[in-house]
């Protein structure tokens, strides 16, 4: 085996100089061990100070200190409610909030990007979090709802068609959701649909009673542009929560929700274009009809007061305006709206406080945009107070409120946390260590000295 | 054996045949003395481990250390005068030649050809003490091998290569 190489490298390595063994090299040998194991930990002790350091900024930036919760009857409104962070924590690792003040469709980030969230803000302790709502749909016209008491959030579900899905505004819509912020469980409801649901209104017409309409889809994937766009109406649908699920109103088809009422009414659009019935949907009253003369704004809602004598809506062609009160006349007469000469324009009428005040989300002007609160109406004197200011560049559209709570004090608002991107939380955790995996391994590998 | 005598009595019987490899290693006397006495004091703290058999750990370390410093201190990578010797001519030349052959390789190829024709350890044992794999054992040996060929043409090839 031995070969010409192997026999020129002994000869070559034989040329070198013989050494004595280096001195004292066992001593030596431990101090240097004992060197690199201090070493050794001086850099896992500094990479772990960072570490917590870095993951101390992102609890600090994650938490509030909001104060202790009040006893549970203590339920209020804030008297601010902010846009929230997109990196708030969801209720999945927050827990249930409990009763809410007001939920928000607002931005929600994720690994991936960004999704339509629906943020809740406690009403005992002003507290904010996403909720974690099982199905949510992404369609930008499918708004959640808040019940007049902040017990109950509804939102519409996504699910399976029995035809080709329409996918125009993501996952095909199928039904409602009910979230329970108190349990933190959801009762869901799925009708049978061949391409998804079109979204168009939720409403609460009173705390235990939830009015839904949509349209069908006409047309799914491989359908004509057409089909996918158009949409056939579909029966009024109202949910008596003791109920397992909805049922259908007959007769009410294609109709148009005018806001919330309260009181188990809910006004709906009627036959004439101006007109708008009245609907008993909680007791056995029937309906009651209306035709309104002229003057009450679409866009604005319309409620009728505790008593059932009057009815408020926003006055007028335009939008914000101020709010108009008629008086509900006995059998199926004209009324008509009488401004209120109130000092601030109203968008849209959210309900009755009592029979002389008016809850409204009105408009608030700055000297170079509007911003948007929630006030209370004395429809006497017009005289109006601002009881939440809501998120700027929003216009407040997007914020539901618990009507029920309007009537008491509000609570001074506390901003949300901000939490870090979890994104670059993670990268910088990853730098950290592997910055110090690399001091370490360059000084375990260093010579001694 | 106090693991301590125990160590000293290594160094003192294999001090020559580590310091011979330390020498094709980096080609350099001082270097090798270096070499060897770093990758014995890194040995220290692991003595207790491998007082049974310590070859193919002081091994490992050398070759791994060998590796490092080259990293570290390449630019030093240059001939220095062989040591005296009282050979003809042309053996010195020949050593010399052989020498700057083993220089010009990369030193992982370096290592890979001492091991294997100077320590004749197998592929495997090669892989392990570098902590390479033992396909890149056989590539870093043929790349060797191919340029040895060409740096050194003195060498007989067929003599030299047809193992």
């Amino acid at each position: 085996m031995t070969t010409e190489l192997r026999d020129r490298l002994a000869d070559l390595a034989s040329t070198v100089q013989p050494a004595p063994p280096p001195a004292d090299l066992w001593n030596r040998g431990i101090r240097y061990q004992r060197r690199r194991r201090m070493g050794t930990v001086a850099i896992l002790g500094v990479t772990m100070l960072l570490l917590f350091g870095w993951g101390g900024i992102g609890w600090m930036r994650s938490s509030t200190d909001l104060g202790p919760a009040g006893p549970s009857t203590d339920l209020r409104l804030p008297d601010r409610i902010f846009t929230p962070s997109r990196w708030l924590p969801g209720t999945d690792s927050t827990g249930p909030l409990g009763p809410l003040a007001a939920v928000m469709q607002t931005d929600r980030g994720g690994w991936l990007g960004t999704t339509q969230g629906v943020a809740g803000i406690s009403a005992a302790t002003g507290a904010y979090a996403f909720l974690d709502l099982p199905d949510l749909a992404q369609h930008a016209w499918a708004h959640p709802s808040l019940s007049p008491d902040g017990r109950h959030v509804a939102y519409w579900v996504t699910g399976p068609t029995t035809d080709t899905p329409n996918r125009q505004a993501g996952e095909p819509i199928a039904g409602v959701g009910v979230y329970d912020p108190t349990t933190g469980e959801t009762r869901t409801w799925r009708t049978s649909t061949d391409h998804g649901l079109w979204p168009r209104d939720l409403a609460w017409a009173d705390a235990g009673h939830l009015v839904i309409t949509f349209n069908q889809f006409m047309g799914g994937e491989g359908d004509s542009d057409m089909a996918q766009s158009s949409g056939a109406h579909a029966p009024l649908q109202v949910w008596d929560l003791t109920q397992a699920q909805p049922a259908s109103i007959p007769g009410m088809r294609g109709t148009t929700l005018y806001g919330v009422p309260g009181g188990g009414w809910i006004p709906v659009s009627g036959e004439g274009r101006w007109g708008f019935r009245m609907i008993d949907v909680v007791g056995d009253s029937g309906e009651r009809q209306f035709t309104v003369s002229a003057d009450m704004s679409s866009g604005g809602g319309a409620s009728i007061s505790p008593d059932g004598r009057r009815i408020a809506a926003v006055y007028g062609s335009r939008n914000p305006n101020h709010i108009g009160i008629a008086v509900v006349p006995h059998g199926l007469r004209g009324i008509a709206l009488e401004p209120v000469s109130q000092d601030r324009n109203s968008w849209t009428v959210l309900g009755w406080l009592d029979e002389t005040h008016v809850i409204s989300r009105v408009a608030v002007e700055q000297p170079d945009s509007w911003l948007a609160a929630v006030a209370r109406t004395d429809i006497e004197t017009g005289k109006s107070i601002n009881l939440c200011t809501l998120p700027e560049h929003s216009g407040g559209g997007n914020v539901f409120v618990a009507v029920e709570l309007l009537g008491g004090p509000s609570r001074p608002a506390v901003a949300p946390p901000t939490p870090l991107d979890p994104r670059i939380l993670t990268a910088g955790t990853l730098l950290v260590i592997a910055a110090g995996g690399w001091l370490l391994w360059k000084w375990r590998r260093r010579a001694p000295a | 054996m106090p693991p301590r005598e125990d160590f000293e009595g290594y160094v003192a019987a294999r001090m020559p045949a580590l310091l011979r490899t330390a020498y094709l290693l980096t080609g350099h006397q001082q270097d090798a003395e270096d070499l060897v006495q770093v990758a014995l004091l890194k040995t220290v703290g692991a003595w207790r481990r491998i007082a049974g058999d310590p070859d193919a750990y002081v091994r490992q370390v050398l070759v791994n250390e060998n590796i490092s410093r080259w990293r570290r201190r390449r630019w030093r990578e240059v001939l220095e005068e062989p040591p005296e010797s009282h050979l003809p001519g042309d053996d010195i030349e020949r050593r010399m030649a052989l020498r700057s052959a083993l220089m010009s390789l990369a030193p992982k190829q370096r290592t890979v050809l001492v091991l294997r024709y100077y320590e004749g350890l197998t592929e495997r044992e090669i892989a392990d003490a570098m902590g390479i794999g033992a396909g890149t054992v056989k590539s870093h040996a043929r790349d060797a091998l191919a340029r040895l060929r060409s740096t050194a043409p003195d060498l007989d090839p067929a003599a030299t290569f047809a193992r």
